[in-house]
């Protein structure tokens, strides 16, 4: 069976930016247009989770 | 008079007013503490080092936490509760703050895979299928000592679990969790020390 993939345009809409940070201790800085960019071009591909299987 | 602790629980007499500095000893009370601290810290078990609250908002793809590992402890131990992802059984990965070289190997709830010289991390555990509320305990070994140190970490919330090593000799006093893919907010990461006495 063929899992599903993200695509660019579906992690955007999920994860626009400046609403993905990373955070050391108690900062939280927010992802630059580069970083997110970057963070959203390495998730496309990848497969989406079923839910329903542990 | 010489502590019971730890082979059992050590009781104290109270002095009442008015009593004398010689009933009971005023010495012998000092030394009872004296010797019941010192072995509380030489049998004290885990020892709490940090707790790191997440972030609600933004939300995060990665949470560091500093100075936890130092060379006060040989092994540590990392809880991870209550933490909230976008994602259904996605992989977290935790690594040492600077880098290094991992090789391990996961199980995923039916599969092992292998983990071949990453520089991202070692699988730790995974966000809940169905619920994607996290919690994972994770085993640092030996992180600030000048050698390889190992990480290890597992689920309660999902069936995934991982183990392996990081090459690198660097001693170290932070880690990174974050996920493979989305994002995660709220909970907290509590940090403690494995007294060795």
């Amino acid at each position: 069976m063929m899992m599903a993939t993200w695509t660019r345009e579906e992690l955007e809409e999920l994860y626009p930016h400046g609403s993905v940070g990373y955070q050391v201790d108690d900062t939280v800085t927010v992802m630059s247009t580069d970083e997110w960019s970057a963070w959203i071009e390495s998730q496309v591909g990848t497969e989406k989770p079923e839910e329903e299987v542990e | 008079m010489a502590t019971n602790w730890p082979n059992s629980v050590q009781t104290f007499t109270n002095p009442s007013p008015g009593d004398s500095l010689s009933s009971p000893s005023h010495a012998d009370q000092h030394a009872t503490v004296n010797d019941t601290v010192e072995a509380l810290q030489q049998h004290a078990g885990l020892v709490f080092i940090k707790e790191q609250d997440i972030q609600t908002s933004p939300s995060v793809s990665s949470v560091t936490v500093t100075n936890v590992f130092s060379s006060t402890f040989r092994d540590y131990m990392a809880v991870v509760s209550g933490v909230q992802c976008s994602v259904y059984a996605t992989p977290f990965l935790c690594r040492y703050g600077s880098g290094a070289t991992y090789y391990g190997s996961f199980w995923d709830g039916s599969v092992v895979s292998s983990i071949s010289a990453s520089s991202d991390g070692l699988v730790v555990g995974s966000t809940g299928a169905g619920a994607p509320i996290v919690g994972m305990k994770i085993m640092f070994g030996c992180p600030n000592l000048a050698q390889r140190s190992t990480i290890q970490g597992h689920s309660f919330t999902s069936l995934w679990y991982g183990a392996g090593q990081d090459l690198d000799t660097t001693p170290q006093t932070d880690f990174t969790l974050r996920l493979t893919s989305g994002v995660f907010f709220n909970g907290n990461i509590r940090v403690y020390g494995f007294n060795n006495g």
